[in-house]
């Protein structure tokens, strides 16, 4: 009773991402259609805002997943196709944005924090350290 | 005392980081020219359009020489309903096409007919193509073209009484329209 329990939770949970891309968008081709799931993964849902356009059900989002389809078919390289994506939306298109002035802070702020937290462990164990 | 004195730094840090998030944040949610299209003041990326009901060639650049709006609008989109009205007395001052969005032909015809038509010319995107070209998010949504076919505004949402009073009315009095 406790496995059946927990196959069906964890069934509840599986589908969530699977049914964004309907049947009629996958390619035939499943080695182009690999690159296409790989691309629309690195791509932002702009209506959602937090997933990408592969997990995403919204118009926009099945939208974009087929220029990019059309565009692998006709033979665009993965570069071009993003290229294309934020010549139109901008960088906030992509999940990864590049680094560049404006997304610096956005880039270093992890490695800001850490060093920040070394001085402050340094300080913090200079000052309790028995003066001996 | 020993963790006061170690904890204290480390609150202090992130609470000026907090402020700092929080201080960037709500200019990117202030400021709208961050939601700005990158297209903008950029020459139209759309040269030529097909006519909802003849289905023949609209030139967009048999418009340049005076400005003129391009409006994404849908049947189905409630909002676009909000902007009619305003759209009716936009269409007085300054040409508007209309690109009809995703939608049946019957259906924008309907809507035209119960909300008005403020459109000089309606075109028609079947499969979001064109949308995607002008970096569009969903409907409705406004752009300012100028009379080089530059893009010197877009407008996301509903063309409201204050949107038009405060956005849109200024750049046409800019731009001596």
């Amino acid at each position: 009773m406790r496995n059946i329990l927990l196959i069906s939770f964890v069934l509840l949970l599986s589908p969530l991402n699977v049914f964004s891309i309907e049947p009629d968008e996958i390619l035939s081709d499943s080695k182009l259609e690999n690159r296409a799931r790989n691309l629309s993964k690195g791509i932002r849902c702009l209506v959602c805002q937090n997933q990408s356009i592969d997990d995403s059900d919204s118009e926009l989002a099945k939208d974009l997943r087929k220029i990019i389809r059309i565009k692998i078919v006709e033979g665009k390289k993965d570069k071009e196709i993003n290229d294309f994506l934020v010549e139109k939306y901008g960088n906030f298109i992509l999940m990864k944005p590049p680094f560049y002035s404006e997304t610096f802070l956005l880039w270093s702020s992890p490695f800001i924090i850490v060093f920040i937290g070394f001085i402050i462990i340094f300080f913090s164990l200079k000052k309790t350290r028995p003066e001996n | 005392m020993k963790k006061f004195i170690f904890f204290t730094p480390l609150i202090i840090i992130f609470l000026i980081l907090s402020m700092l998030l929080f201080a960037l944040l709500s200019q990117n949610i202030g400021n709208k020219k961050t939601i700005n299209s990158v297209l903008l003041n950029k020459p139209i990326p759309t040269k030529t359009l097909l006519s909802l009901n003849l289905n023949e060639p609209i030139d967009l650049e048999m418009y340049s020489g005076s400005p003129y709006l391009v409006n994404f609008f849908s049947s189905w989109c409630e909002p676009c309903k909000l902007e009619a009205s305003n759209l009716e007395k936009l269409s007085e001052r300054i040409p508007i096409i209309g690109i009809s969005y995703k939608d049946q032909k019957e259906d924008t015809y309907l809507f035209l007919d119960k909300y008005g038509n403020p459109y000089d010319e309606i075109s028609y995107d079947t499969d979001g193509n064109i949308a995607i070209n002008w970096g569009v998010y969903g409907v409705p949504e406004t752009f300012i073209i100028n009379k080089n076919g530059i893009i010197i505004l877009r407008h996301p949402g509903p063309i409201t009484t204050n949107v038009l009073k405060n956005e849109i009315i200024p750049i046409l009095d800019e731009i001596n329209l």
